[in-house]
């Protein structure tokens, strides 16, 4: 890691932009699921990779908050580490890979395999804030659908998923309903972790740089995947596999190629260092 | 007499800016500001299962008029009245008008391009006004459809095909299923047989007047036709240059017409 650097304003951007994001972040949590436009800012990377995350974690962080970012469950891939090693050459805080140390975590597409606490916040980076871009390209009709709970058109692509495939097809950016009013993309994190949003502890915080959203999930709030009665949603299937390096059978595991050999290994590195060492080490260690 | 459902009184719709001397125009251009009154004070009250014609030359108002009443155009002056909604509905939030649209009302519309998406299969078009309304189990939406289908007389494997395959009148059962699927108690049918051949136009007229003795649903038929108002309404009105300029009994106006307008419509019939 470099050196702290000089002649910028801690932690990058300046006081009045913080307090801006902040104001958005305070709206945002104020109404679970409802996109809040904000003024993003332009970062040393490129927008779509993580800059409305990265802003977040820059206007909430202090110098007692310790970091960790993941890319995909992985400490150590090229953009966290490059986000990394960004906030700590501008802030000079310090940074973890145990998810239960971190006060503020950036992530990408995962959601730690470690039950998060309530003194933690997880920052999602987020290239699509817009969950009914997908039936409506007009932005001014996807806010008046949301402002009117005109959720219709959504439901018949749901509804023609089944009649074409007998089942919902959505992977990633599983579309979510929160806390009974707004529906959400959740960002593309695996079905896997979408029931994990629902009454959870921890502060979820959406940010996307390119497309200048923010939202929020607050603790202890709503969060149901769109579903049918008699076509229940799903999480992906690992029945009968497991890490092929820490053996662990209950978490979100990659699919990885090699050679003419199929294997599988906990997308969330830093727990599975954790598990080789423990194997018996839980998910949750909140008391409750 | 029976009970009203639906009232309108003095709508008028002005495209343009307006002024004053509009609604005392004699044609739809206001002779002072040049503004264009697709719809001048026009009042009517529908009752409970009765079909209520309107008829009328092209660009007299007759189909801004029902796209007033379903919403899909803000009317400029005027009010309208729901038997159980007895606030003025042009005055109800998005929101609520949206909720009137789903649940107390249904439209045809002439062009199917204006009614359907064609985007989405047949089935899914009619399921969308079921999910709007908060179906949410896919085997009920499929046997309510099931049951559409057949009343509308749409065949059942064509059901998954999409809305752009299907023919002219199929496209326009289309219409009339998803108009019926939250049991409406008013269907605007704006044109719903012109451009269709002469047979589907027969079988379509069946089935709307069966459907209507059927459901007791009220609805407003809006027709340049003369033969279809004839079969079809009990009540018309006939408009011209966005006014109401007659109106009464189907068999009372075509027989014996009053306006010298009507006169001419009802002479010009082939």
């Amino acid at each position: 890691m470099p050196e702290m650097i000089k002649g910028y304003n801690f932690a990058f951007i300046d006081e009045y932009a913080k307090r801006e994001i902040r104001r958005k972040i305070l709206k945002a949590v104020s109404i679970p699921g409802y996109q809040v436009p904000f003024g993003s800012r332009e970062l040393p990377i490129a927008r779509g990779w993580g800059t409305g995350g990265l802003q977040i974690t820059l206007s909430l962080i202090g110098k007692e908050d310790i970091l960790k970012v993941i890319d995909q469950g992985c400490d150590d891939s090229v953009n966290a580490v490059n986000i990394k090693r960004f906030i700590k050459a501008t802030t000079g805080i310090s940074i973890t890979a145990d998810t239960l140390k971190a006060t503020i975590i950036q992530t990408r597409h995962r959601i730690p395999e470690e039950e998060m606490g309530d003194k933690q916040i997880l920052v999602f980076q987020v290239p699509y804030p817009e969950p009914l871009r997908l039936v409506e390209p007009q932005e001014a009709q996807t806010r008046r659908m949301h402002a009117e709970m005109d959720y219709a058109k959504i439901w018949v692509f749901l509804y023609e998923n089944i009649v074409k495939w007998k089942e919902i097809t959505i992977g990633a950016r599983y579309p979510v309903f929160v806390n009974g009013r707004y529906i959400m993309d959740p960002s593309p994190i695996p079905r896997y972790d979408v029931p994990r949003l629902n009454y959870a502890r921890t502060l979820y915080l959406f940010g996307a740089g390119r497309e200048k959203r923010i939202y929020a999930v607050p603790p202890f709030t709503e969060v149901k995947p769109l579903e049918f009665k008699d076509h229940r949603f799903r999480i992906e299937d690992f029945t009968a596999k497991s890490c092929a390096l820490c053996g662990s059978k209950d978490t979100f595991l990659d699919e990885i190629i090699e050679g003419d050999r199929r294997i599988f290994a906990c997308s969330d590195t830093s727990f599975c260092k954790k598990r080789r060492e423990n194997p018996n080490i839980p998910k949750s260690s909140v008391k409750k | 007499m029976r009970d009203w459902i639906l009232k309108v009184e003095n709508l008028t719709k002005i495209y343009g800016d307006g002024c004053p001397n509009c609604l005392k125009s004699e044609t739809n251009k206001c002779s002072f500001c040049r503004a264009t009154i697709a719809v001048n004070s026009v009042s009517l009250t529908l009752y409970g299962g009765e079909i209520l014609g309107i008829m009328g030359e092209s660009g007299s108002g007759k189909s801004t008029l029902v796209r007033n009443l379903y919403f899909d155009i803000p009317p400029t002056l005027g009010e309208a009245y729901l038997n159980k909604e007895r606030r003025n509905i042009f005055e109800l939030n998005s929101q609520e008008k949206r909720k009137l649209r789903n649940f107390n009302m249904g439209m045809v519309y002439q062009s199917p391009y204006l009614g359907l998406n064609f985007e989405i299969t047949a089935g899914g078009n009619v399921a969308e006004k079921l999910l709007m309304a908060n179906w949410r189990s896919y085997s009920n939406i499929r046997r309510r459809l099931i049951d559409l289908f057949e009343k509308t007389e749409l065949p059942l494997n064509r059901m998954d095909d999409f809305s752009a395959t299907l023919s002219g009148g199929m496209q326009q059962r289309i219409q009339i299923a998803k108009a019926l699927a939250n049991n409406p108690e008013i269907l605007f049918l704006d044109e719903p047989t012109s451009g269709l051949d002469l047979s589907v136009q027969a079988r379509l007229l069946d089935l709307i007047k069966k459907i209507q003795q059927e459901l007791k649903i009220s609805i407003i038929l809006v027709s340049h036709d003369l033969g279809v108002i004839r079969l079809l309404a009990g009540r018309v009105l006939v408009m011209r240059e966005g006014r109401i300029i007659e109106s009464g009994l189907t068999d009372q106006i075509l027989e014996d017409p009053q306006h010298p307008y009507t006169q001419l419509l009802v002479n010009s019939m082939l």
